[in-house]
């Protein structure tokens, strides 16, 4: 198998790997770092990162979608002791990871980080040993079984009544796995619905808006023409797709932007309002105020300016 | 030199008329880096835009999270970014930056520093 030909470089013999778990639907997966220059390591690098943005994408697309009744999780999940050493695991574990459950138990868990985790763990021991109801999250990378690396935002907490540590992890599963388990008609009619939307389409629409933020939002009409839909399929689509209307989103992104001025420069407020596309202040004041809470004088201002 | 600033993860100066921002060797950049990084060029701009020289070879690795950050965010008081490198991992991520994060402002990837700047120039 070319993956484990020792006549092709290991580094590329990782690329071989990554690409067929890509292929396999698994996008959790990472190829480790090295300290190199060259162009192995600007492939590696290059390949990481479209994994990493196909993830969000198919998370993106309604795999994990708080509207819907059922959730499309994975839970990986880790039992130590007060060595640290593993003593149960859940069988997602084993999927995630590629081992065995007896390759795991009784080893000792920092076995399975990345060296990018080490120090990182190292710390959360020590204050897992001081403290009975310890509880953090934290990013850690752990290594799978074809030394591909898998990073993961996980739970880390001591269980009160004894020293045992839980360490656990969510993820979206992939299609296949989420019809085993959650109910037909959920899935079938976001299915449908997402079938007769071009994601293509929304996706460009969504991609304008973005890079034109310093111009006023197209009216739906405007923007029904520029695309070459419906008003009824562009509103809609782009609802389904990024969960919320393509008003509220400029919106949104207009006040982040404000909210980026106000804290950083000494520009006063009916200025920035101004500069980030709002008709008048007290418009500006309202919405600002309905998104974060507080109105815009409540800023902290670094600058101390008004 | 019109002015000069450093942080954790970089510097930044002001001459004729061009900020010049380097990243600082082995960066890699996630969510936070990206949001101390905005903060403090836009800090540092006083509220004027400026054409942008970006040397990044710097860079070791960048998720998607600081990618789509900067990509937004980091093109404020932009009016338009040089991204400038030669090493072979720092030229892939400005690539895939251009390519797939899509900055706001109009941002070029240069081996050249000359070409950079004429390419700036225009936006003064």
């Amino acid at each position: 198998m070319i993956m484990d030909q020792e006549s092709i470089p290991i580094r590329v013999r990782y690329l071989y790997r990554m690409l067929l778990e890509m292929a396999n639907g698994n996008l959790a997966y990472r190829i480790p770092r090295s300290e190199e220059d060259d162009d192995i390591e600007a492939f590696t690098v290059f390949l990481n990162m479209v994994a990493e943005e196909m993830k969000e994408s198919l998370h993106h697309a309604g795999y994990v979608n708080p509207h819907f009744t059922y959730r499309y999780i994975s839970q990986s999940t880790f039992i130590l002791d007060g060595n640290f050493t593993i003593r149960n695991i859940n069988n997602e574990v084993t999927d995630l990871l590629g081992y065995t459950p007896e390759e795991l138990f009784g080893t000792d868990f920092a076995n399975i980080l990345a060296e990018e985790s080490l120090s990182v763990w190292d710390t959360l021991k020590g204050l897992l040993i001081q403290n009975q109801s310890f509880s953090t999250k934290v990013s850690l990378q752990f290594i799978a079984i074809q030394q591909l690396v898998v990073p993961a935002f996980c739970s880390v907490s001591r269980l009160l009544l004894s020293d045992k540590i839980v360490v656990s992890y969510f993820t979206a599963v992939n299609q296949e796995k989420l019809e085993e388990t959650t109910s037909r008609s959920a899935s079938e009619t976001f299915e449908k619905e997402i079938r007769y939307i071009d994601i293509h389409l929304i996706q460009s629409v969504y991609d304008y808006i973005l890079a034109n933020m310093n111009r006023p939002l197209p009216t739906i009409p405007e923007l029904s023409r520029m695309f070459n839909t419906n008003e009824y399929k562009l509103k809609s689509g782009f609802k389904l797709l990024f969960k919320t209307s393509i008003h509220r989103f400029y919106t949104d992104e207009r006040l982040k932007r404000a909210h980026l001025l106000i804290e950083h420069t000494a520009t006063p407020l009916k200025n920035i309002a101004a500069n980030v596309g709002f008709s008048t202040y007290p418009n500006f004041s309202r919405a600002f105020k309905i998104k974060y809470g507080y109105p815009p004088e409540r800023v902290n201002r670094q600058h101390g300016g008004k | 030199m019109e002015g000069y600033f450093e942080n954790e993860y970089a510097r930044f100066s002001i001459i004729k008329g061009i900020l010049f921002f380097e990243y600082k060797a082995g960066l890699s950049i996630n969510l936070e880096v990206a949001r101390q990084v905005v903060a403090d060029r836009i800090h540092f701009q006083k509220e004027k835009a400026y054409p942008i020289f970006c040397d990044s070879n710097g860079l070791v690795a960048m998720d998607k999270a600081g990618r789509d950050y900067l990509a937004q965010y980091g093109s404020m008081l932009a009016k338009a970014v040089a991204l400038y490198s030669n090493d072979n991992v720092a030229r892939v991520l400005s690539y895939f930056y251009l390519m797939v994060s899509k900055p706001e402002v109009p941002t070029k990837r240069f081996t050249d520093k000359d070409a950079a700047l004429q390419f700036l120039e225009k936006y003064k």
